[in-house]
């Protein structure tokens, strides 16, 4: 998948795959946006301008909660932890996402990896 | 990590900002724009070039507007009235009070309706309409507005002019079988006149508040 995916579906994917990332441990937000770049290929990429709204959105619905705390340079950053109400969303989410690539799929032939 | 802060306290200021968005909100973003600069230097960059490209992960307009509208309660009305309503209504009030002082001080556009119509803006009459572009243009950018906001902040009182116009029009069309107070063939001149030359006074107050002045950045990559 070369291109990025832009607008709404990045930022629709986004949420997911910051809940699956926080699922596997906590982490800031320098962290988690390099990890989805790395781990995606650079199909999505976060500027601070996407990451940092979006992340607060989801700290106000009750689905991550940051803690400063300090990292292994000893410097302060503000991990991001998954709360179980996060962890409550992330299987139906993933199953929106499978349910939108299948018909994406059946449609237009776009399978999913 | 202090010089960090301080570039984003000063930009987000710039944005109008720092009021809504907390101190925590601002060390986060610095310590992002610091690993990123740290991640840089690993990758061999010179230190100038690292924070210039630690910078351009960042747009700064977006960023200061997304975080207040997350942030929020209320979310994007309450930023609306900040970067569009209030601009827009102090446009129209100055422009309303202006026009009034003016016309007590004599000052009006004249319009003669001869063999050709004829027409008579006053510069004060134009400086006044800069003057009050400007300021909603000015109020709407100190409000985090994007350039569109800006432009109709500062643009408003042409929409109105322009209402009225078709307003005007209408009622003489409909009564009089005739598109203006004037001679059809004079009536596409009326309008140039009435919108263009006024729109142009509007947008030349506007123009100067309709960039970012941002540093060192690219489009948003998202």
């Amino acid at each position: 998948m070369g291109k990025r995916i832009r607008s709404k579906i990045a930022r629709g994917s986004g949420e997911l795959a910051i809940l699956s990332l926080l699922a596997e441990q906590p982490l800031y937000g320098f962290e988690i946006a390099k990890q989805i770049g790395e781990r995606t290929g650079g199909a999505l990429k976060f500027t601070l301008a996407s990451l940092y709204p979006l992340l607060y959105e989801m700290e106000k619905r009750g689905w991550v909660e940051g803690r400063w705390q300090a990292n292994r340079a000893g410097r302060d950053r503000r991990y991001y932890h998954l709360t179980p109400d996060g962890r409550k969303q992330l299987a139906p989410l993933r199953q929106e996402w499978r349910a939108f690539f299948q018909a994406l799929d059946s449609l237009a032939g776009v399978s999913h990896a | 990590m202090r010089e960090w802060k301080e570039l984003v306290r000063e930009q987000l200021k710039m944005r109008g900002s720092t009021q809504s968005i907390e101190e925590d909100v601002i060390a986060e973003v610095a310590a992002h724009l610091e690993d990123a600069y740290d991640h840089e230097r690993r990758e061999g960059h010179q230190e100038s070039d690292a924070r210039k490209r630690a910078l351009e992960q960042v747009q700064w307009h977006k960023l200061a507007r997304r975080i207040r509208a997350a942030k929020r309660e209320e979310g994007g009305m309450k930023d609306r009235k900040k970067t569009l309503w209030l601009p827009t209504f102090a446009n129209l009030l100055l422009l309303t009070l202006g026009i009034q002082a003016l016309l007590m001080l004599g000052i009006h556009p004249q319009i003669a309706v001869g063999q050709h119509v004829w027409f008579s803006f006053p510069i004060p009459w134009l400086l006044a309409l800069t003057f009050c572009a400007a300021a909603g243009a000015l109020l709407a950018k100190r409000g985090g507005a994007s350039p569109g906001e800006r432009m109709i902040a500062g643009l408003a009182p042409s929409l109105v002019w322009l209402g009225e116009f078709g307003v005007m029009a209408a009622a003489f069309g409909f009564y009089r079988q005739d598109f203006a107070p004037f001679p059809l063939k004079d009536s596409g001149l009326t309008a140039v006149w009435w919108v263009v030359l006024p729109v142009l006074a509007l947008f030349a107050g506007t123009l100067p508040f309709l960039g970012e002045h941002q540093v060192g950045e690219t489009q948003e990559m998202d």
